[in-house]
């Protein structure tokens, strides 16, 4: 267990450095125009990168219609409504688990 | 930020890493609800240019995470955060490797795996939902999204290239 651990410290220690130092240097430098310009392309690239790792994820869905209920559900609760993680995965993650369990989802 | 909003912070990062179906970018929604919607600790922008920020930087997908502590609280909000959300769901990790080292075939391990790809699914384009709005002013970055997304999908380039050419985009003044 302790091997465990300095074994994800070791892992987290260079990216860790490597993150700060970015978000040093966007604090003293992200005001200015080409950075904000680079970081603006950045930030459109880096939500079609999310898109694009949940789109993957349909692919492998089983081609049943209670999966893409839960989908909906959560992408609705979650992203559209804004309610609490919490709330919604709570509701919906033992109804999903269960489905799966008698297989039909 | 006072210490107990510190700790406030903590502790509910930590419940949602036990409950980070499908890794870091599933919880981002109720990140941002939390940081930005509840508290008003940064805007909606500066939510998304860090976590953007985050992505050129190699290594685990959490290392947005540091970020908004160290935005929220400083350098002890950094090192804070980051062991509040990697501690717990790295234990849970661990607890869950061992259970199925032991029974790999268990019918149960299977379909809660198979039950909650949906829901993670909702959670990671939730996620795109939630800084779309944050990220894009005008319909030439809504252009470059979808573009990334078709790239991502049908070639096999390196994903930090896209993010590379769409920094070049930017200072371009393209988008």
């Amino acid at each position: 267990m302790r091997g465990a651990f300095s074994a994800l410290a070791g892992f987290l220690a260079a990216p860790f450095a490597v993150i700060m130092t970015l978000g040093f240097l966007h604090r003293q430098y992200g005001e200015m125009p080409i950075v904000h310009a680079a970081l603006t392309g950045m930030s459109a690239v880096a939500v079609g990168l999310l898109i694009a790792v949940a789109s993957r994820m349909v692919i492998v869905l089983q081609r049943r219609w209670l999966p893409w209920v839960f989908v909906v559900a959560t992408f609705v609760g979650v992203g559209v409504l804004r309610w609490p993680f919490l709330a919604v995965v709570g509701v919906l993650a033992p109804f999903a688990i269960y489905a799966s369990w008698r297989g039909r989802a | 930020m006072s210490w107990t909003e510190l700790v406030g912070l903590c502790l509910y990062f930590m419940m949602l890493s036990f409950l980070a179906v499908g890794g870091a970018p599933s919880v981002l929604p109720e990140m941002h609800r939390y940081v930005v919607e509840v508290h008003a600790y940064m805007t909606t922008e500066q939510f998304a240019q860090l976590y953007s920020l985050a992505q050129v930087a190699p290594g685990p997908n959490v290392m947005y995470v540091p970020l908004f502590g160290w935005h929220i609280a400083g350098w002890i909000g950094a090192v804070a955060t980051l062991f509040s959300v990697v501690v717990p769901s790295f234990s849970l990790t661990l607890v869950i490797a061992r259970l199925y080292a032991r029974h790999p075939k268990a019918a149960f391990g299977v379909a809660m795996r198979r039950g909650l790809t949906p829901i993670t699914i909702g959670l990671i384009f939730s996620s795109a939902w939630v800084l779309l709005p944050a990220v894009n002013r005008d319909w030439r970055g809504y252009v470059l999204t979808a573009l990334t997304v078709l790239i991502v999908m049908r070639t096999k380039l390196n994903p930090i290239w896209v993010l590379v050419g769409g920094a070049a985009a930017g200072m371009a003044g393209i988008v």
